[in-house]
């Protein structure tokens, strides 16, 4: 496939917009995904940037694989700095977005500064349009994006919204789109409603020229390759049953349904704090008992009326109007990490459910030489002798960077090894990579991602895991031990320990030697603001 | 050889175009959604229609074409193109009720599914098997299943085949 696509800059405080090949250089460093948007990230949004300033900025990503074959399991991702987390998030978006992107002519689109007045974005093969969103501000999703068809008079391309969460900031506000596919829990429709910006119009109508389709075609049938993407999840495809009623609500206001939930259920134990709070609060419903009442308290939470407005700031903000212990009563450590983490590729180093202690991180390496011995390359496998070992299994990290889930892959009925992608990549762009540059491409995206984590939180002590533990402004530890029967304290030195003592923390990190040795030295200057 | 039929399953379709890309790529050799023979109608909020040649076998195509370029294949029952006979007056294309018959300005030539001989592609890489080349004895099968899934087990849902 070209890789003759497009890296689109769009700042909506000067109303300009700049159009860029994307350098082959790129490709070989990061492939795509969340590597290559931490890398533009470092590069264009200034350091420790708050997530609702003009100062923030959103790299929408199509994907190596888009308008490829592997279509159906291909996504758009979305990277910014996250209010609730104050780290980078990276959101994937299943759906013909990514295609769309790549028909139109873009592989990346940078949003930066922000609009005085609503705005809609349309990407429309080569071009792309600021036009004015005034009277779809305040709808909500389903209503606006009804509206925005009805006037153009078609419903080609890919369309996704903020709705009124998202433009009042509410910290764990998303995106919808006209399937009812939600993406985003981390604030990425905070950001967008940040920057006034009401909706995405992207329609491609291009062509992607293919070297040897028959190739590709042949390719993609004779490795057996076949993918397992639900499709009728409600968060990535149609939606069920189920999504009478609650997820409707959740999404029409544009809250995350997730963590919106966790917050409605956490609300309703906190009784005594309730009475104790300003008047004003009482027409807020403490528990969910159907109906009405359910609508009502997501329709709070998205205007951030009443108790909405502290449930609206996600729950460690919350825990502070309510006292510290009150996160006590919160459903559990694991969901707090998964709102918290769940959209942090760092946090990969950490499964959920939460673990007693944290998850070996392999050493980063003074020196990067490779390690005698058998190919340590296939499947999942890592191996603690290699010289390489990035913190997110290094198939994964490839599938990351080609905009498709390591989990939805299979080659002839089992997962796919470093072998087999590089086959992938090859046939469907005409990259050469062999398993150890493969492998060097997804430390180096680890690292990446890891350098912005360090320069955003600058509370962070080594770990920005164990901060989202804690009070987010003092660093005075939470009470949640009562939860589950890890030992907060225990855990968060030894997760500080292990990034220290593997050299993932900022002073080992943070040196110029480093960035030169990862090929990222034009990042240095961004290190600090100045 | 039994008739097989493309059918389709819309409430399965997640609108992701994979079919438009493989079906471009194979007959045109570049992903391009225009060269599409398949093309996918979303019809607002969550419902995707996939729309392509029905191969009818009364084709309107067929009756309308002054150059007879229009035939019956009876090897594969497709409605086929005889582009030595066609001189692009897109009579066809206006004919069709699905408007499944499209005309490529770049070449001036009328395209149309051809069930790629036999083996659609579009079928091949169809992931939430939305699109079927079934016998068409066969065609109201998963209905007829579902239906009955739902008079014993009771489930909407049918079972993953």
């Amino acid at each position: 496939m070209t890789l003759k696509r497009k890296f689109a800059r769009i700042d909506l405080t000067e109303k300009k917009i700049t159009i860029h090949e994307v350098p082959r250089q790129w490709r070989y460093l990061f492939l795509g995904g969340s590597g290559m948007s931490a890398y533009l990230l470092y590069k264009y949004m200034l350091p420790e940037s708050d997530p609702f300033s003009r100062d923030n900025t959103i790299i929408i990503s199509s994907g190596l694989l888009g308008g490829s074959p592997a279509a159906g399991i291909s996504h758009a991702g979305f990277a910014f700095k996250s209010p609730l987390t104050n780290t980078m998030a990276y959101s994937t978006y299943y759906g013909p977005l990514a295609a769309e992107m790549r028909w139109a002519g873009f592989d990346y689109i940078m949003i930066q500064g922000g609009s005085d007045k609503p705005v809609n974005l349309h990407i429309q093969d080569k071009r792309i349009k600021i036009l004015d969103a005034a009277k779809l501000w305040g709808m909500n999703t389903t209503d606006a994006m009804k509206q925005m068809r009805n006037e153009r008079g078609t419903f080609s391309g890919t369309l996704f919204c903020t709705g009124p969460a998202g433009e009042n900031r509410v910290r764990f506000a998303n995106m919808t789109d006209e399937r009812g596919v939600t993406f985003g829990g981390a604030g990425l429709g905070a950001v967008f409603g940040s920057k006034r910006i009401k909706s995405v119009l992207c329609e491609g109508t291009g062509t992607i020229e293919i070297k040897d389709p028959e190739a590709v075609l042949a390719w993609h049938r004779a490795s057996g390759i076949s993918w397992t993407r639900k499709n009728k999840s409600p968060e990535h495809g149609k939606p069920d049953a189920r999504d009478a009623g609650y997820r409707r609500w959740f999404r029409e206001s544009g809250i995350d349904f997730k963590t919106g939930m966790a917050m409605l259920t956490w609300s309703s134990s906190q009784g005594g704090r309730i009475e104790a709070l300003p008047t004003g609060m009482a027409e807020f419903e403490l528990y969910p008992s159907g109906g009405q009442t359910e609508k009502t308290n997501v329709e709070m939470i998205a205007s951030r009326k009443g108790f909405g407005e502290i449930l609206a700031g996600g729950p460690l903000r919350a825990s502070e109007r309510l006292g510290g212990d009150s996160l006590k009563y919160f459903g559990s450590v694991q969901r707090l990490l998964e709102i918290y983490c769940g959209e942090n590729p760092v946090s990969a180093a950490v499964d959920s459910p939460a673990p007693k202690e944290p998850k070996p991180i392999p050493p980063f390496p003074e020196k990067r030489e490779p390690a005698p011995g058998p190919d340590k390359s296939q499947g999942d496998g890592l191996d603690e002798n290699s010289w390489v070992m990035p913190l997110m299994d290094p198939v994964k990290r490839v599938c990351n960077g080609l905009g498709v889930a390591h989990s939805d892959i299979f080659f002839n009925g089992k997962a796919g090894g470093l072998d087999v992608l590089k086959e992938l990549i090859h046939v469907n762009s005409g990259l050469v990579f062999n398993p150890a540059d493969l492998m060097d491409l997804a430390f180096r995206s680890d690292a990446v991602e890891r350098l912005l984590d360090i320069r955003e939180t600058p509370l962070s002590r080594g770990s920005s895991l164990s901060d989202f533990c804690f009070h987010p402004m003092d660093g005075s530890i939470l009470s949640m031990s009562v939860l589950q029967d890890i030992d907060l304290k225990k855990y968060r030195f030894e997760v500080q320990n292990h990034y220290r003592l593997n050299h993932w923390d900022k002073k080992n990190l943070l040196k110029l030697k480093t960035f030169k040795d990862l090929r990222i030295h034009d990042l240095w200057p961004h290190r600090k603001r100045t | 050889m039994a008739k097989k039929l493309l059918m389709a399953e819309p409430d399965k379709c997640t609108g992701c175009k994979a079919c438009q890309i493989v079906c471009s790529i194979k007959h045109s050799g570049v992903s391009s959604p225009r060269k599409s023979r398949i093309r996918i109608i979303p019809l607002g909020s969550d419902i995707f229609l996939p729309v392509g040649c029905q191969h009818c076998e009364e084709a309107p195509c067929m009756n309308v074409c002054p150059k007879d370029a229009i035939y019956l294949d009876q090897k594969l029952e497709r409605v086929m193109v005889d582009y030595d006979r066609c001189v692009s007056c897109r009579t066809c294309a206006a004919a069709c009720p699905y408007g499944a018959i499209l005309f490529e300005y770049e070449h001036g030539k009328i395209y149309k599914c051809d069930l790629c001989d036999g083996a659609p592609e579009c079928v091949r890489f169809c992931e939430p098997r939305c699109l079927k080349f079934v016998d068409r004895s066969m065609l109201p099968y998963s209905k007829m299943r579902g239906a009955a899934l739902r008079m014993t087990v009771g489930t909407r849902k049918t079972m993953p085949e």
